[in-house]
């Protein structure tokens, strides 16, 4: 009896462990937006969630970016680092942008609108701190067409014809008819005198 | 007998004049009328610098594959497409005119950004085509998007506007977005016969709002959205 009880308790743990695991029907998933990558250290998981979980390292939001957007690079380089400066020539941007501080020791940002005219594809703009640390931030430009879309071949501004042709038509056929009887009758009564 | 004879001659008279009229102007006259552009006032209320806020969680990747906008009565199956190699969209072909196109280099619907979905106004083939009445929408109107994980993501327009293609700002209508964002994109405005393109694109801004599982979403092409009575336009 004493196990029967453990099994079904073992049982009804393991349902309530995979009812969690399942993710609800009507919930909307989060994607994280940003990504980070460091100098450092090879891409981890870890490195996803925190900009500061290695030194120096970077973010940058929204990732992908696209043209003409303002895009944030957020970079740690250590707690005794006092300015950051990223070098945006490969973005088409200034070659030296200086970074600001945030309330957090060694944090810097800087906002930047990409150019209209970016290559779509993947930039590692680096960056420079002022206690020697040297790092990259990657992420990716998606492409935006370029030019304005040709949508429509002006059918509707430029056949003419309208179903009021088809009515005259007919109008005039049963004219003509008409005429006909007319003609018809002139006959008949000049036959008869 | 004489009078009949010259009622019938009044008649015929009458019944030939009126037709030539009609089927003189009948064969002149434009079969359509233009497509409806967005008011003036709209138009100037354009998207620029508006701020879109949206508490809505965003959804994953996933494919779109009907778009659905009561107020319009369209119901058009989306397509996936990228770029040519001049770097404009690849859009629907005339000979499909009830078929939309997605950019899809970019966002998905209901992802974070702006999901861009083109359709053409007007096509040989069949007159007025799927977004011929796209500059009849308004803020406040609904647009869902069934995807292939069969949610339907709903967004709400948020402003109408045309642009001069010469001048098509681009930064404008496809820039990134904070929050998931849609637009609908089509000719408009005055046609050029010399170029055979019209000089205008009519753009609706919309805002995603939320999203629902629809298992009943017409994904097979046979069923319309579970609400509603759009039909195709």
């Amino acid at each position: 009896m004493r196990f029967v009880k453990a099994a079904v308790v073992a049982a009804g743990v393991n349902i309530c462990i995979l009812a969690a695991a399942v993710p609800p029907v009507f919930e909307a998933s989060t994607v994280s937006q940003a990504s980070t990558v460091s100098a450092a250290r090879p891409e981890s998981s870890a490195q996803l969630t925190s900009v500061a979980s290695a030194v120096p390292s970077g973010r940058v939001i929204p990732n992908p970016s696209a043209p003409g957007t303002p895009t944030r690079f957020d970079v740690f380089c250590g707690r005794d680092a006092k300015s950051a400066t990223l070098f945006g020539q490969t973005l088409g941007l200034a070659e030296l942008i200086l970074m600001q501080s945030t309330s957090r020791p060694g944090e810097f940002v800087v906002t930047v609108t990409l150019p209209n005219n970016i290559a779509s594809g993947r930039f590692n703009p680096s960056f420079d701190c002022s206690n020697g640390n040297i790092g990259k931030v990657s992420f990716s430009v998606n492409p935006v067409p370029h030019q304005a879309p040709e949508t429509g071949d002006g059918t509707t501004a430029t056949e003419t014809g309208t179903p009021l042709a088809s009515i005259g038509y007919g109008l005039m056929a049963l004219g003509a008819l008409a005429g006909a009887g007319a003609i018809v009758l002139r006959r008949r009564v000049a036959h008869r005198s | 007998m004489h009078f009949l004879r010259n009622w019938l001659i009044g008649l015929s008279l009458a019944l030939i004049a009126a037709g030539a009229l009609s089927s003189y102007t009948g064969k002149h006259q434009l079969r359509w009328s233009a497509p409806p552009a967005p008011p003036a006032w709209e138009a100037r209320a354009s998207a620029h610098g508006y701020v879109a806020v949206s508490t809505t969680k965003i959804l994953a990747r996933s494919l779109p594959r009907l778009i659905w906008i009561p107020k319009i009565k369209v119901w058009a199956p989306i397509e996936a497409r990228g770029l040519r190699p001049n770097g404009t969209a690849v859009l629907p072909s005339l000979n499909h005119p009830f078929i939309t196109t997605w950019f899809d280099r970019g966002p998905a619907p209901g992802q974070r950004g702006t999901a861009a979905i083109f359709g053409h106004v007007d096509s040989h083939k069949v007159g007025p085509a799927v977004f011929y009445k796209l500059g009849l929408l308004r803020p406040g109107d609904l647009v869902y998007v069934t995807l292939e994980d069969r949610r339907v993501a709903i967004f709400r327009v948020y402003a109408l506007a045309t642009y001069r293609k010469s001048s098509f700002p681009t930064t404008v209508v496809y820039r990134y977005t904070q929050v998931p964002t849609l637009r609908l994109i089509t000719c408009g405005g005055p046609f050029d016969p010399r170029t055979h393109h019209y000089l205008n694109n009519v753009v609706a801004f919309a805002l995603y709002v939320g999203a629902r599982r629809d298992p009943a979403s017409g994904l097979n092409g046979d069923r319309r959205p579970a609400s509603g009575t759009g039909g195709r336009s």
